[in-house]
């Protein structure tokens, strides 16, 4: 089956702040969750997926095309982005039909399939109501149905849970589940792990603009648990302490900086290490003086979500 | 054909937005404020028995002051108003030509536009005609047609100009006032040739074109200006109308707008 989605060092910056930085993936049909805390680069990875935004630098395909003002891919392409606004004068249902009449379906076609993407949301009962009078939840839905109403093959969802009670929460993540089993791939942004991990178990990871994991969670989890972690110790003699350290079968590599009095280590087993350094250096000596995780900030990025 | 359909279907959703929106209402109270000018100006005159110099009051309230302000108010929103509101990504993320949402948008307002200006406009013009009597301040015939022609004439090129510039710009109010107030405003005025880059200058070309009376009125209002031939006054006031919707629709085509989240 042909890919959904395929991003080579995409890049986008916004004057000096880095958006997104040299993302290459590949994403197959189906559910994927795209995850990352406040800042990540979600939004930006989506718009550019959309076609709202276009690369600084790099490419992206969506269903084989290049998104910018790509009308041919809009018509395969649902989107429900992350700000909460509609039109305030419309009901719902005309705010839903009338996207759909930009379309190209006629006035009872659009009808037809917003009164029907308005059920999807449960929505039914207030479509008549102007969308002003909404409260954040009822927004989203209706912003969700926008999304689905024209059945698209790809529908990008940026935070669609954000303002739902947790009963919504649960209906929304059904009617996605129900969409990825009609065969609708489906790619939605959180900061919240389990939100997505009830729905699939597919994740894109980014962090600070970049592409930290991407596989099943268990995959993620493991990848980020296993990655060597750089350990930088401050002694009072680094030589001897680096002699000492070699041979340790979860040391991948040691670097002494003897004017620093540093030795930099890279070890594979982080909590393994501590503990033995510990006891090394009370047995031992060397002077050790202070002990720093350098890139302990990737299980906690994990860890944040997971929360 | 898809330009001519997404165009009236955002036309239609405009006209019903803008009806129901503060804009809508400011602009209505702006419309109606050289009305106001009018009524209590005749009041005053009446007072002191004075009359009432309609030409030069509907001039200055009408065509310098009103349109333009009103052309700018709806004209700047046209584009602007959606990034604003961050409802763009609805109709970018559509299989629709991009220019017709400036296409669209830009006809409901000057739908709304015109039709203020029109009533503003006969009104003033009555009320002030009416002050002046049979005095030598009187509006020669035809001139308050003229004036009013003149006053939607220049609302339809305002608000292309100010539409095209809420496409490109980032705060299209500010930069708009500015335009409004130190080109259209000053330079307008100066005598010679400094004005031919106004619309205002080009308006008054088109308003001299009435007659020799008019043309003296105005050189007494603001000196000596080489003014166009009146066909040539409005062949490039179309020219403009046409260039700034161009440019706006070029841009919106190209552009990235981005939206706080």
């Amino acid at each position: 089956m042909t890919d959904v989605l395929v991003a080579r060092e995409l890049g986008r910056y916004y004057g000096q702040v880095v958006g997104l930085n040299e993302v290459s993936l590949t994403i197959g049909p189906g559910v994927t969750g795209l995850l990352g805390p406040n800042g990540a680069g979600k939004s930006t990875f989506l718009k550019l997926i959309v076609g709202e935004i276009q690369p600084t630098r790099g490419e992206v395909a969506v269903l084989g095309e290049r998104p910018f003002a790509n009308q041919r891919l809009f018509r395969r392409l649902g989107f429900c982005p992350q700000q909460d606004a509609v039109y305030e004068t419309m009901t719902g249902f005309e705010f839903v039909a009338f996207l759909l009449r930009l379309h190209g379906y006629g006035r009872a076609e659009s009808r037809e399939r917003a009164e029907r993407a308005l059920g999807r949301v449960r929505m039914t009962e207030s479509m008549h109501r102007r969308t002003g009078g909404y409260s954040k939840g009822m927004r989203q839905r209706v912003r969700i149905a926008q999304a689905i109403a024209h059945d698209p093959e790809l529908i990008v969802l940026d935070e669609p849970l954000n303002g739902l009670d947790p009963l919504g929460r649960r209906e929304i993540l059904d009617l996605m589940r129900e969409l990825g089993d009609a065969g609708v791939h489906v790619l939605i942004s959180s900061h919240v792990l389990h939100e997505v991990q009830d729905l699939t178990e597919e994740i894109v990871l980014l962090h600070r603009g970049r592409l930290l994991a991407q596989g099943t969670v268990p995959e993620v989890r493991r990848l980020l648990t296993s990655f060597p972690r750089k350990v930088e110790i401050e002694a009072l003699d680094p030589r001897r302490l680096a002699g000492a350290l070699v041979p340790w079968e979860d040391v991948r590599a040691v670097r002494i900086d003897q004017d620093a009095g540093r030795v930099t280590v890279e070890t594979a087993d982080a909590d393994r290490f501590h503990r033995r350094l510990t006891a090394l250096a009370a047995r031992d000596g060397f002077g050790v003086r202070s002990l720093e995780s350098v890139d302990a900030g990737l299980e906690a990025v994990f860890d944040y979500l997971v929360e | 054909m898809a330009l001519l359909r997404t165009t009236l279907l955002l036309f239609s959703a405009q006209l019903r937005r803008l009806l129901l929106s503060k804009r809508m209402l400011i602009c209505s109270l702006l419309c109606m404020a050289p009305v106001g000018a009018a009524i209590l100006i005749s009041i005053v005159a009446d007072a002191h028995e004075d009359d009432v110099p309609a030409f030069e009051l509907g001039w200055i309230l009408m065509i310098q002051g009103t349109v333009p302000l009103v052309a700018l108010i709806l004209g700047s929103a046209v584009v602007a108003e959606e990034v604003e509101d961050r409802t763009v990504s609805y109709l970018f993320s559509r299989p629709i030509p991009r220019a017709s949402v400036l296409l669209g948008r830009w006809l409901a307002t000057v739908v709304v536009l015109e039709l203020l200006l029109f009533s503003s406009a006969e009104i003033t013009f009555l009320l002030l005609q009416r002050g002046a009597g049979a005095s030598e301040f009187a509006l020669p015939a035809g001139m308050a047609a003229g004036m009013r022609n003149a006053c939607l004439i220049g609302g339809l090129v305002y608000s292309a100009l100010f539409a095209a510039g809420g496409a490109f710009l980032k705060h299209p109010m500010i930069v708009g006032i500015g335009y409004t107030f130190v080109v259209e405003g000053f330079l307008a005025n100066l005598p010679g040739q400094n004005g031919s880059i106004t619309i205002q200058l080009h308006l008054k070309s088109y308003l001299a074109g009435l007659g020799p009376e008019v043309l003296a009125r105005m050189e007494e209002l603001a000196g000596h200006q080489d003014l166009f031939a009146p066909e040539h006054a409005l062949r490039r006031l179309a020219f403009v109308l046409v260039g700034a919707l161009a440019l706006g629709c070029w841009t919106v085509s190209r552009r990235q707008y981005l939206l706080a989240s």
